[in-house]
Parts: structure tokens; C-alpha cells; sequence
């Protein structure tokens, strides 16, 4: 599979980790903590799994005009996902990896992968993401 | 297709006007390709959210703009920060993050904007015209200034609403397009009850089920009348926060919405909802989280998002005459109304019976509500969507004079619903 690259990452590596497949509609803001990226929402069945250094998949972002400043502070503290991965471009999430970049603080890539593609990903299988936007699955 | 650049662009991009403007250049222009824009447009005027503090990292990057010379090339309004600068001890905030929110919110003051730190610029003397292109932020501000003003704005988010500030640029893409304003579906009111419609309950309960129903659609009312200023606020606030509504019309009230024809730029309508008041309980009833009955006790009352006017200041002093509230109601403002209503002794008065008088932020957006949970009852939509996520409150909403009565007794008032 090939993700499109909205804002691509700050490193030339690939990016290796465990994807977290968020199913429910998430907003960046109200949904995921700023200090320490967990998710939030005590409606949701993901309640308190932490979203760092995870490859997250999310379905349906619901739009907050702060998502921006949630994502730029996780990416201050450390605290970011490995990658970011949505159904349809997002103009202000992705403006909290653009800001970072501007402040060389090392961002991680956004990407577009149709949520049909998405599902395929199990939650918790190790994923690679080459820096072209091709994603594969460990099958190991 | 790539952004096209004009060559005040692309000056701008080459540090014309300094590291600042370069910076916030850059930015846009990524976005605009995001976007799918084709060029950026000149904006007439600015409206800052992204002053709010979320944590340190927001400061820096407003600090790296002032040490690099930024300054707003446009009159620029600021939304809430997380201080109230008037009345000092307000909120509960930790010795750290305060210093950092204040830097943060001195920061935008040196980038040039004006320190009206509200939600409410409409009402603080930021009108734009009839046609005008803004780049405004606060999903409240953004859909009055495009269905009440008529100015034309999209959802700028936290720092591409300075960026555009910085540049007087924004990208051409959305609510910009005189095709993208036009309604598509027609919402017929002309079922519900007089009585209901002369009442403001009646507002955000409309604005909650418009979010909810139509998510970003764009939608004109018809049989709605003209409800005034305050009720459109309300209602916009609401399906600002249930939704993503950016645009509504109001036919016959509205100047984009003339009549009929105007609305839907003489297109049919897409879809026609006809809103009876079965619809809209299920809205109302969404509203509400606490599960309490009438006479139980109640924690706090907060009204006011968006800012309150200097009417509904008035109104509040009406309804609550000489007696004193027993839990804390906390009225939320912008210096704006307190400078305007200072000669009549009126902060005092509403100080004296319990009213907590909060300004240049909310009870939503940073810790002021007292610490450890409780029931919250509100009129507002905007804070029943809010609180229960930011503060830990569940909520009642209810009319301003159940607010109030609920305030003086410490115990849920509920009149008869109006509908």
C-alpha cells in the first residue's frame, strides 16, 4: 500500500512502530491529552491508550481549530506519534507539523490512506512507512 | 497544481519584510497547497485564537515571531487567552503554565494585535463589510462573521491565523468563493410555536440541532423572523460546537439571504428539512449531561459563551435583582462590555450579590470553576458542549432565568419548557 504524503516527516529514515487503529471520529483537541498523548475521550472503547510513538490510523478526524496547537506541543515534549495517518487531508492538524518543522523541532510525517486501505491494518501490527509513503505490513 | 505567486508573495517569501513575514509566508503557503488552493487573496483584517495557551510550545513559536520582527500588516483582534488580566486570582492555574500563558499573550500584543481578548470581536467593534475577506479564527467569530456579517472567512486554525495576520494573506480556497456561500438546504421553522421562537432558550437549541444535522453543510432558515444580534451569536455558537457549521443564512434577516433566490443563488434547494418540535427535543435533551431532577443541588452557573453583550449583562442584573446568589455565577465578558458599563456602577452591583464577573477568558478554557466537580447549569450551547470534557462539570441547560433562580437557590431550577 502507498499512503500520499501531506507533511512529510523531519527524518530520512523509514518509520517503524506499532499501529493504533482509532475507529471512532477523534478530535485532536478534547481527544488527546497534550502533556502525555493519551487519548482522552472517556467515550471512546481507546480510552487512556497512550497514542506515543504509535503509527496512528484515524478514520474521521472531527475538526478543532486548536488541533494544530495539541500536535505541536506533543511534538515539543517528545510525546508525538511515530506517524499520522488520515482518511482526507487536514489542513490544521498538519499546520502543528509545519510549525514544528519552522522551529526545527523533528516532526512526524502526516499521510492520506483511503479508510478502506486503513482497515486492512490490525490494531498493534508493526508497520513500516518508507519515506516515498509506501507501507508495509511485518507479517512476522 | 502548484500555488500561484504574486510577486508581493514572493518578496515576501525572499525576507522583504523581514524573517517574520517569511516565516508566517511559508507556512501559508504550504497550507494553500494542502488545500488545493490556487493563490492566496488579500484579507482587510485578522482574528487570533491561537492566543489560547495548550501548553509552552504555542509560547515559543509566538515569541520566535516577535524576536524575528513580526508585526500584523492588518487590524488584528485577539480571542481568549487563559488569564483574565482584569480581575487577577481568577483562575487555578500553576505558577509555571501562568507565567507561560502570559507570555504567550504578551507575545501577540508585541506582534501588533489588539488586546480585546474576546470571542465576541463582533461586538467589539471588528465588523467587517458585506464582501470583505478576514481571516478570522474561533469557530463562534467565524460563523457570525460569515452569516451575520457577511464577511467571508474560513476556519482559520491555531497559528495560520496569525501567519495570515503577518502576510495580510490568506489562501482562496472555501467560504472565499462567492459559490461555496450559497445555501443548500432549506430549513423550514415555520412549524414551531410562536411562543417558543420569541423565546432565547429557543437559539442554541436551533444552533445545536443545525450542528448536528448538518454538519458543514451550508443551510437558510426560513419563518425565523428577525431574531437579533444576541440570538444569531447564539445560535451560531452552538452549531459552531455540535457541528462545523462556518455559514448559515437566515432568510429575510440575513445580507447574504435577501430572500429566497438570494440564499440558494436561484438554485432549488438540495434537501428541505421541515423542524418540528419532536426534532428539537432530542437537541435540547443533547445539552444536558447531569442526571439530576429539579431541587437537587447544583455546584455553579456560568453564562456567557460567547461573551456576553452589554444587553445580556443588563439582563442578567434584571433577572436577578437585589438578591444574592448562594453558588458562585460566573459571567463571562470582554473589557469591552466592563468599560461600557463601568459609569453605571454595574461590575460592583453584580460583584456585591455573587456574580463572579469574568473577562478576557471563559470558564471552559482554563481552570476557574472550583476545583472537584460538581453540576454546572448554563444557557449557553457552547458551554453545555464544552464543559463536560474541559472541567469535569456535567451540565444542565437551561433558560437565564433558571440560571439565576438556581444560582440564588443552590438548587436546579427548571420552569416549564417554552416549546
Amino acid at each position: 500500500m502507498r499512503a500520499e504524503i501531506i507533511v512529510p516527516g523531519s527524518s530520512s529514515e523509514p518509520v517503524c512502530a506499532a499501529a493504533l487503529n482509532i475507529l471512532e471520529p477523534i478530535s485532536f483537541w478534547g481527544g488527546i491529552s497534550p502533556r502525555d498523548g493519551r487519548l482522552t475521550d472517556p467515550r471512546s472503547s481507546l480510552h487512556g491508550r497512550s497514542t506515543v510513538g504509535r503509527i496512528i490510523l484515524i478514520r474521521q478526524l472531527r475538526g478543532s481549530s486548536s488541533a494544530s496547537s495539541v500536535l505541536l506541543e506533543l511534538i515539543q515534549r517528545q510525546r508525538a506519534p511515530a506517524a499520522i495517518i488520515l482518511d482526507r487531508p487536514d489542513a490544521i492538524l498538519a499546520l502543528g507539523a509545519l510549525v514544528a518543522r519552522e522551529m526545527e523541532w523533528p516532526n512526524p510525517p502526516i499521510l492520506r490512506l483511503d479508510a478502506l486501505d486503513q482497515s486492512r491494518v490490525e490494531d498493534g501490527a508493526r508497520l513500516t512507512i518508507r519515506v516515498d509513503g509506501q507501507l508495509m505490513m511485518d507479517t512476522a | 497544481l502548484p500555488v500561484r505567486l504574486e510577486r508581493c508573495d514572493q518578496a515576501m517569501l525572499d525576507g522583504a519584510d523581514g524573517p517574520a513575514a517569511a516565516m508566517a509566508m511559508r507556512i501559508l503557503l504550504e497550507t494553500a497547497r494542502i488545500l488545493d488552493a490556487d493563490k492566496l487573496i488579500d484579507v482587510a483584517s485578522a482574528h487570533i485564537d491561537g492566543c489560547l495557551y495548550h501548553g509552552d510550545s504555542g509560547a515559543h513559536f509566538a515569541e520566535r515571531l516577535v524576536e524575528f520582527g513580526g508585526q500584523v500588516r492588518v487590524p488584528t483582534t485577539l480571542n481568549v487567552g487563559a488569564l483574565d488580566l482584569i480581575h487577577r486570582g481568577r483562575d487555578r492555574l500553576d505558577a509555571q503554565p501562568r507565567a507561560m500563558a502570559r507570555r504567550m499573550m504578551d507575545a501577540y500584543v508585541a506582534l501588533g494585535c489588539r488586546a480585546t481578548w474576546t470571542c465576541a470581536p463582533y461586538q467589539a467593534g471588528h465588523r467587517p463589510a458585506l464582501g470583505q475577506n478576514v481571516a478570522w479564527g474561533e469557530s463562534n467569530a467565524v460563523a457570525f462573521c460569515n452569516s451575520v456579517l457577511g464577511a467571508r472567512t474560513n476556519r482559520y486554525g491555531d497559528f495560520l491565523d496569525i501567519c495570515a495576520a503577518l502576510t495580510g494573506r490568506a489562501p482562496h480556497t472555501g467560504l472565499h468563493l462567492t459559490e461555496n456561500r450559497r445555501a443548500t438546504i432549506l430549513i423550514d421553522v415555520t412549524g414551531l410555536s410562536e411562543a417558543f421562537l420569541a423565546d432565547d432558550i429557543a437559539y442554541p437549541i436551533l444552533g445545536a440541532w443545525l450542528g448536528h444535522e448538518v454538519g458543514d453543510a451550508v443551510a437558510a432558515f426560513a419563518g425565523l423572523g428577525h431574531p437579533g444580534e444576541d440570538r444569531l451569536k447564539a445560535l451560531a455558537a452552538a452549531a459552531a460546537s455540535s457541528g462545523s457549521v462556518g455559514l448559515f443564512h437566515v432568510i429575510g434577516a440575513t445580507p447574504e439571504a435577501e430572500t429566497l433566490a438570494d440564499a440558494f443563488a436561484d438554485r432549488p434547494p438540495e434537501q428541505v428539512i421541515t423542524v418540528t418540535a419532536d426534532m428539537l427535543a432530542g437537541a435540547r435533551a443533547g445539552l444536558t449531561t447531569a442526571r439530576i431532577a429539579r431541587s437537587e443541588p447544583v455546584q455553579a452557573v456560568a453564562i456567557g459563551s460567547p461573551h456576553l453583550s452589554v444587553a445580556e449583562l443588563l439582563a442578567l442584573d434584571d433577572a436577578l435583582g437585589e438578591r444574592v446568589c448562594r453558588i458562585p455565577l460566573y459571567a463571562c465578558t470582554g473589557r469591552h462590555v466592563l468599560a461600557e458599563v463601568a459609569p453605571t456602577g454595574l461590575n460592583e452591583r453584580l460583584a456585591a450579590r455573587g456574580v463572579v464577573v469574568v473577562a478576557d477568558t471563559c470558564v471552559v478554557v482554563t481552570p476557574i470553576l472550583p476545583d472537584g466537580g460538581g453540576v454546572l447549569v448554563t444557557n449557553s450551547g457552547k458551554f453545555a458542549h464544552y464543559a463536560p470534557g474541559n472541567t469535569g462539570y456535567d451540565v444542565v441547560f437551561a433558560s437565564l432565568k433558571d440560571c439565576v433562580e438556581s444560582a440564588v437557590s443552590g438548587r436546579l431550577s427548571l420552569g416549564g419548557p417554552a416549546s
